[in-house]
């Protein structure tokens, strides 16, 4: 996995239990991790260590996430934050924002959207182009809905252009088909549908019209869900 | 059926007087004798003071009686008196003689002009007798006696009759007297009851606080009024409580519910792909983001009990959104008939995120309870009177209190049914709270051939 490669997060949350996932999550996605349990220590290491981005829980021992933002911020620190939090009221993550985070994830939250949001805030303040998301040979365009593969160039109708985007974040992850459901048609019950299905095959036949191949860089995982085929596109 | 508080307390006025007119007719039976005798004993003793210096002649002693200007009742038994002069042979009257023998016992009478007048009582076979004697200038002794036992029941009839002949004209005027003393005290008694009614009406059931304050009018409703105030205290605790609770908990469960669903989410990435425990893992992930669901439910009713359920408002183009959802509606299930009558370009103030959980509670509802090969209509107007949106659908058959309690929360109308549908019964009670603090009111309807329709309306 590339698109992590390097970036240094460091992780301040109490709960070594959500840390433990965390850590592996962000780990596994190819990113470097330093954990630290309290606010004060937090604090030390943000100023002393050049981390790339803080991920930060609001209620720590010793000295609240809000308060540590606070006083890195105050220090000049200007590395982005991303919140994790119990709190989901708006005036919590207003107030979050205003005190300097970058982002906000309210708990329980999806390990896999973290590192999706960590890898977008990186590219946004990198100078690469955010108008493309490219994985390999992948490439989505988010603003005319034009993806490329293997020399099929083809435009995505929403629904199609959002689940490409959203498996397109974190290569190699199986979302569920309620995952992709929340995400790109924002319901969260189960509507006794197969629109996910339709929709993923869709996508396939659009991509694989021209050029003939049955390979697809969507791969469908029995009784899972689906994942962006990172073997395939190698 | 209630009986009204004003017959019952008309009957009971009405009982009373009936009571009182009663216990007065029983006390005159008892002491109209007394006081006829009193009067009778009276009436003599003055006319004997009056007119006693014609005595012994009875006749120009009646015609003086006659010609007193003294108001009496019985002016007209003085024919009745007997007179006994001493020296007259006694035998004429029977009732002369005991009054002449030691049998009378005289006594003094007071309040009068002739300090020699003496009364007397004697009761011969019978009947009563009443006496006064009287001296003329030469000593010659006279006595006036009347027999109370002739007299008295006669005079005693003839006040029934006029009784009872008043009666007759008083009953009507009695009668509406009494019909306005209930009104009056009807209204009287009912004031500070109505003065607390107002008040406890105003009472807001979310947050138990009484608009107009409640006070006791009368020192009677004291006890009325604190009994009240301490019931709305321990309501208002315990609603807190209640509220806190399902607040906090949905809070706590945050916690342990990332832990569960980030070690599952790892663990479904580490298993092989397609293999049998990834699957399911798989299922595990899908109950956990049900919980999730419930508990947001749950956070979002807590906080609407709360009143905290504040909208962020914006405006939004209604008529995209759903022509958005009857699109991906159709999507959804191609078993499911969806259609739209949606009036283009109806914009509209509210908060995005809670329609959207509205308009997607009201179309979970609608497919769970849908037939086979059933269909969804959308409507959406927009005029003068407001913007009303509806869902509408076919449903199997559903159990009658439905529209009553569609909205209640855990309410699920599926019981009768052998069909199991997911669900707590927390989204239509949640479509309420965010129709309700939109203004909006929020209805449902099933027709006589068991179409439901669930309306929105904002009517002004």
């Amino acid at each position: 996995m590339s698109h992590m490669n390097g970036i240094k997060v460091l992780l301040i949350e109490d709960e070594i239990k959500i840390a433990d996932f965390v850590k592996k999550g962000i780990t596994d996605a190819g990113a470097e991790v330093t954990h630290v349990t309290d606010g004060v220590t937090g604090l030390k290491v943000a100023l002393q260590d050049a981390h790339d981005i803080l991920v930060l829980d609001i209620m720590l021992p010793a000295m609240n996430g809000i308060e540590l933002m606070r006083q890195l911020r105050k220090s000049g620190n200007l590395r982005p934050i991303i919140i994790l939090s119990a709190k989901v009221d708006l005036e919590d993550r207003l107030e979050s924002f205003q005190k300097g985070a970058s982002d906000y994830l309210p708990k329980p939250f999806y390990v896999e959207e973290l590192i999706a949001r960590i890898s977008t805030l990186m590219q946004r303040i990198s100078s690469e182009s955010s108008d493309e998301i490219a994985y390999k040979n992948l490439k989505l365009d988010l603003v005319s809905r034009r993806v490329d593969w293997q020399g099929t160039s083809t435009i995505l109708s929403p629904r199609e252009f959002s689940l490409l985007g959203y498996l397109m974040r974190t290569p190699g992850h199986i979302f569920s088909r309620q995952q992709i459901l929340k995400h790109v048609w924002a319901i969260d019950f189960d509507p006794e549908t197969n629109v996910v299905d339709v929709c993923v095959l869709r996508i396939k036949r659009k991509l694989n019209r021209k050029n003939g191949s049955p390979v697809s860089p969507i791969e469908s995982v029995r009784g899972v869900g689906y994942r962006l085929c990172i073997e395939e596109l190698e | 059926m209630k009986l009204s508080f004003r017959l019952v307390l008309f009957l009971n006025i009405l009982i009373s007087c009936a009571v009182i007119i009663f216990a007065n007719r029983v006390a005159i039976q008892i002491f109209l004798p007394l006081q006829i005798k009193e009067e009778l004993k009276n009436e003599l003793i003055g006319y004997v003071d009056e007119c006693g210096q014609l005595l012994p002649d009875p006749e120009d002693f009646q015609s003086c009686i006659s010609s007193s200007k003294k108001m009496s009742l019985i002016k007209g038994f003085a024919g009745r008196y007997v007179v006994c002069p001493e020296r007259v042979n006694v035998v004429e009257n029977e009732f002369c003689t005991p009054f002449f023998s030691k049998l009378a016992l005289w006594s003094s009478v007071e309040n009068i002009s002739n300090k020699e007048i003496q009364y007397a009582e004697i009761e011969i076979s019978e009947s009563r007798l009443i006496a006064a004697n009287f001296y003329g200038p030469a000593k010659e002794r006279t006595i006036v006696l009347l027999s109370l036992s002739e007299v008295s029941p006669e005079v005693s009839r003839m006040l029934r009759t006029y009784r009872d002949k008043n009666t007759i004209y008083v009953l009507p005027i009695v009668l509406l007297l009494v019909l306005m003393m209930t009104w009056h005290i009807f209204n009287v008694a009912m004031r500070p009851i109505k003065q607390i009614n107002n008040s406890i009406t105003t009472l807001d059931l979310k947050t138990f606080e009484i608009k107009t304050a409640l006070v006791a009018p009368y020192k009677e409703f004291l006890n009325l009024v604190d009994s009240f105030e301490s019931l709305r205290q321990r309501l208002i605790q315990s609603f807190e409580k209640a509220r806190r609770f399902a607040s906090d908990a949905s809070h706590e469960l945050r916690t342990p519910l990332t832990i569960l669903r980030g070690n599952s989410e790892a663990l479904i990435k580490d298993l092989p792909n397609g293999s049998d425990q990834q699957i399911r893992m798989q299922m595990v992930t899908s109950e956990i983001d049900r919980l999730v669901t419930i508990t947001q439910k749950l956070l979002w009713l807590s906080r609407a009990d709360a009143n905290k359920l504040l909208p962020v408002y914006q405006v939004i183009n209604l008529s995209d959104k759903l022509e958005q959802w009857v699109l991906d509606a159709k999507t959804f299930n191609p078993n499911i008939k969806v259609t739209g009558q949606i009036q283009p370009k109806v914009m509209w103030k509210c908060d995005p995120d809670l329609i959207h959980q509205l308009i997607s509670n009201l179309y979970d509802n609608s497919v769970k309870y849908n037939i086979d090969n059933g269909w969804i209509l959308f409507q959406l107007k927009q005029d003068d009177e407001g913007i009303y949106f509806s869902i509408e659908n076919p449903s199997s058959p559903i159990p009658a209190e439905f529209e009553k309690l569609a909205f209640d929360r855990f309410y699920r109308g599926d019981i009768a049914r052998s069909r199991s549908i997911d669900g707590l019964g927390l989204g239509l009670s949640l479509c309420k709270e965010i129709a309700e603090v939109h203004q909006l009111s929020i209805r449902v309807k099933v027709s006589d051939n068991g179409i439901v329709i669930f309306s929105i309306a904002n009517s002004i």
